[in-house]
């Protein structure tokens, strides 16, 4: 499955916006507030479509046991604003919102549907989804064929661990495996599943390895593979081995099993204790894998990936890498993905249609997405200028300097001392820059 | 802003819409309901299938305003598309409102309302409906700055419905209509101030910060003998830098001058050359 394009009214920030997805990979780069975070939490809540949960539809069976639900516009996804071009002079929350997407399912059946909100106290209209929701299951046989992952990875991801509910304890202590429809078990949630997934690789390596029970060491050996396999180098122009892991083993401490990662040089630490970006970006990896072998069985599932900031606390050496790493690792998932670094694009190889990059900005009264041309093998400092108009600042200064330069070799000292106040009033009459100019 | 004459071109403006309005009833045997719509799709055989509109832009408007969008003073071609603008709202609801735009004599006196066209009778013209009036149609530009947002910065498009004197109309534009040094718009005898929401430069954003910027640097260069059209940008930039009366002007004025480094700036700038011909206050 994969999604072809979004259309938002009134939702958040956007007033009206349509954004067209690659159908393999889709970046979005901007400025804190451009609204990424929001496109992709739209998404996410119309994916939710599939999880209806009325007795009469033929998956209820697939889903009546699983967490999920439609999920409906909250008071705050109404856009709030004025909009003084219609002649409002107040803030107001505006409605109907409504969002519309657009997506091919796996047997290339096109199929659109809308969540619509009139009022603050008004529903969701489920005769807007309903059709897309039948057809949907229909193509998967109500849950009995391959099925396609969703995953979502927000920006603070993984700092905040998921509170295991009782259930899903219960379920992880009987030894038994976890049902199918766990694979979409908190998938939106902006915190991380990363503990269950650890207890379930817990629970399946002591079986594989006490009772010799084929099912879990297929399991085991089918993540371990995954993992290392995302560690290794991209390429042999990029040979970096910081990353590179061996194995992924298990080990007791005190009266606990730990997960532990094994690097490639020999030295171990326990998952949960990787660095921050390293653990971030392994987490990412173990949560579609698992997600995918819950549903099908393999770790290379179809599928869809929303991960907010995949540049997140990584070095910039695996920043250049993780976008081709985790598609590498898995071939058949749909990337959208947002974020602030440059280097991300730099190593990013655009095709039409399959890969786009947007640029989000906001003009005087609107977002804007603009596609931008491919920058694979531009440097990071005319990428992060082309792209994020930023470092305003830096060539800000070179244009003053400019201008300073051009009048002091004219030998117009009124000019030079004019430029040089402005200069002053921007830096500061302490900076080393104010100081050089002579 | 330059006034734009409407009895200069009257006779060739009025011929194409009664031509209009003579082809329509012909093939039909009556009056278009929605007259502008009508307009805008109905081909002129004679004239080998030019849509009536076409014409009159290319044969009337377009030479009237020298090239110019008639608000902020664009050059049309320059555009992704030219605009019609009503002076008097297509969709005006009914007479009263259009007399509200007649407070002063000008060409639009006497334009019937087109739903009271349709019931004359017997139907005569001209003097045309007002949706297809000649005398009430003025070449915009699109508003879309760059190009690239769909949402329109200023003109016809900005403007939408909102009442909007017709000062273009006015024959003492020329004298009320002024432009500060700084590259600020204002019509003097504008009966809304400045911070009112009905104020005229507001309506059609003709005071947003780019614009003031193309028509200040436009300004200095005129009063330092430089022309943009022919000197490198950045000279002309550095130039100005030097000039500037710090700390009067702010760092956001002078970050907005730094933009028209940038190509796509400058190629707005000279897009708005008509100011090179412009005196400020």
């Amino acid at each position: 499955m994969r999604i072809d394009r979004v259309q938002l009214h009134n939702y958040r920030n956007y007033k009206d916006c349509t954004v067209d997805f690659g159908s393999e990979v889709t970046i979005f780069i901007g400025k804190n507030g451009a609204g990424k975070t929001n496109l992709i939490k739209a998404i996410k809540q119309l994916l939710s479509f599939v999880f209806s949960r009325r007795k009469d539809e033929p998956q209820f069976q697939f889903i009546a046991s699983s967490d999920r639900n439609v999920i409906s516009f909250k008071p705050l996804d109404a856009r709030y604003g004025k909009d003084e071009d219609e002649g409002e002079t107040e803030y107001n929350y505006h409605y109907p919102i409504v969002n519309t997407l657009y997506a091919t399912l796996g047997n290339n059946e096109r199929l659109n549907w809308t969540f619509e909100k009139d009022a603050l106290t008004k529903g969701l209209k489920d005769s807007f989804y309903k059709k897309a929701n039948l057809k949907f299951w229909k193509t998967y046989d109500n849950g009995k064929s391959e099925l396609p992952v969703f995953a979502y990875f927000s920006d603070s991801y993984p700092h905040v661990n998921l509170q295991l509910s009782t259930t899903i304890k219960a379920m992880l202590e009987s030894g038994n495996p976890l049902p199918r429809n766990a694979a979409y078990y908190k998938w939106d949630d902006d915190k991380n599943c990363t503990e269950i997934w650890l207890q379930y690789f817990i629970m399946k390596y002591k079986k594989s390895r006490l009772q010799n029970d084929e099912k879990a060491t297929r399991f085991i050996d089918a993540i371990r593979t995954v993992l290392v396999k995302c560690s290794k180098p991209v390429s042999v122009y990029n040979p970096d081995m910081d990353i590179a892991l061996r194995d992924i083993l298990l080990d007791f401490r005190g009266k606990n099993e730990v997960v532990v990662v094994e690097y490639d040089n020999g030295t171990r630490i326990p998952f949960t204790e990787l660095p921050t970006g390293y653990l971030r970006f392994f987490s990412i990896v173990l949560d579609i894998a698992c997600r995918g072998y819950l549903l099908n069985e393999n770790c290379n599932p179809d599928g869809i990936v929303l991960i907010d900031e995949l540049d997140l606390h990584l070095h910039p050496s695996v920043e250049r890498t993780i976008l081709k790493r985790l598609r590498t690792t898995f071939t058949r998932i749909q990337w959208i993905v947002s974020t602030h670094s440059p280097l991300v694009l730099s190593a990013f190889e655009q095709k039409d249609g399959s890969n786009i990059i947007y640029k989000i900005y906001r003009n005087e009264t609107e977002v804007v997405f603009s596609p931008i041309a491919n920058m694979q093998g531009v440097d990071a400092s005319s990428g992060l200028k082309y792209t994020m108009d930023t470092p305003d600042d830096d060539s800000r200064l070179n244009d003053y300097k400019e201008a300073y330069d051009f009048w002091k070799s004219k030998g117009d000292k009124e000019k030079m001392s004019n430029i040089k106040e402005m200069i002053k009033n921007v830096v500061g009459e302490k900076s080393l820059f104010y100081q050089m100019l002579k | 802003m330059k006034y734009i004459d409407k009895t200069l071109k009257k006779q060739q403006g009025e011929q194409i819409v009664t031509e209009f309005l003579n082809c329509f009833h012909n093939r039909t045997k009556a009056y278009p309901n929605d007259m502008y719509k009508a307009f805008c799709s109905e081909i002129d055989d004679a004239h080998n299938h030019v849509k009536f509109r076409q014409r009159l832009i290319d044969e009337v408007l377009i030479q009237e305003q020298d090239g110019l969008c008639c608000y902020c003073m664009r050059r049309l071609s320059e555009c992704k598309k030219m605009t019609i603008e009503h002076v008097m709202p297509n969709h005006a609801v009914d007479k009263t409102e259009l007399d509200k735009y007649r407070t002063r004599a000008t060409e639009l006196d006497g334009l019937p309302h087109s739903e009271d066209f349709k019931s004359l009778s017997p139907i005569t013209y001209p003097p045309h409906p007002h949706s297809i009036a000649y005398q009430n149609l003025l070449l915009s530009c699109d508003g879309n700055l760059f190009n690239e947002s769909p949402t329109p910065q200023c003109c016809n498009l900005k403007r939408k419905h909102t009442f909007l004197p017709p000062f273009v109309l006015y024959s003492n534009i020329i004298q009320t209509f002024i432009y500060t040094e700084d590259g600020m718009a204002e019509w003097q005898e504008d009966p809304e101030p400045p911070e009112s929401k009905g104020n005229a430069m507001r309506i059609l954003g003709l005071n947003k910060s780019i614009l003031k910027m193309v028509r200040r640097i436009w300004f200095f260069c005129t009063d330092n003998n430089l022309n943009p059209q022919k000197e490198e940008k950045d000279f002309v930039i550095n130039t100005m830098m030097g000039y500037l009366n710090f700390p009067s002007m702010n760092e956001e004025d002078i970050n907005m001058l730094l933009n028209f480094k940038k190509d796509k700036y400058w190629k707005l700038l000279l897009e708005y050359d008509a100011f090179a011909t412009i005196k400020h206050c």
